[in-house]
């Protein structure tokens, strides 16, 4: 198996907000199974402008990832659509 | 309690990020974001609606209810819920209730009036759209 030539297969990203869904609502972002999947997290937060996202979690199919791992690393492959959002938090009374 | 004339563009704006789209691609159906009410169905082998009344957005959180999928109120929760989703009864409702900030029966319960709604109003992914990705994440997870 060529790692080289995975790490350079495309794949479509949609990363959906509280603020809706980047890049748009029908398209994907072209990223590479290779690339950390925070690169492409940086590019919703700039669009977005978001300043504090550092307890945000992210999920495919409501599976928590690493960000600083490769869509590779985390098994994503294709067409990915993360959910990406501030963890919740509460509970007690 | 915040004017209609300033909750009302706050609420709208917020709401405008749950596009048919986006709402799809979140597995949620949307039964009305019309003033001053977010009502979603998460779609979800044990599904749940959620009523978000939103008036005197955003200077109090929206008031959450729990709900079923007829839009009745839900008066007791599917056993083995905790945290954020309390069995209650809340005591202004009588009702289970989201236990999480971001939900006014959270701020207005007894046990929880010293963690101030203010302190998370402007924050990142405290907005409508936000506390409603944290309670699907959160109702998925727990009823998995």
């Amino acid at each position: 198996m060529n790692h080289g030539n995975e790490n350079h297969k495309p794949l479509g990203v949609a990363v959906i907000t509280p603020l809706g869904p980047f890049p748009n609502d029908d398209d994907y972002r072209r990223a590479y199974e290779g690339e950390r999947i925070q690169s492409v997290l940086d590019l919703v937060k700039e669009a977005q402008h978001l300043t504090d996202t550092s307890d945000w979690v992210v999920k495919v199919d409501g599976r928590t990832l690493d960000p600083n791992k490769t869509f590779s690393e985390e098994h994503l492959s294709c067409v990915v659509e993360i959910e990406w959002h501030k963890a919740e938090g509460g509970g007690g009374s | 309690m915040a004017h209609e004339a300033i909750a009302r563009p706050l609420f709208e704006a917020d709401v405008a990020a749950l596009t048919d789209p986006a709402a799809e691609r979140l597995q949620l159906v949307v039964h009305t974001k019309q003033w001053p009410v977010l009502d979603v169905t998460v779609a979800h082998s044990k599904p749940l609606r959620l009523r978000f009344t939103c008036d005197s957005w955003n200077t109090l959180a929206p008031s959450i209810q729990l709900q079923a999928i007829d839009g009745t109120p839900l008066r007791a929760l599917p056993p083995g819920m905790s945290g954020i989703f309390n069995p209650g009864p809340h005591p202004t409702t009588g009702l289970p209730f989201v236990c999480m900030r971001g939900s006014r029966e959270y701020h207005n319960h007894p046990g929880h009036q010293n963690d101030r709604w203010d302190q998370y109003r402007n924050v990142d992914g405290m907005n409508i759209v936000g506390i409603l990705m944290q309670l699907k994440d959160e109702w998925q997870k727990k009823t998995a």
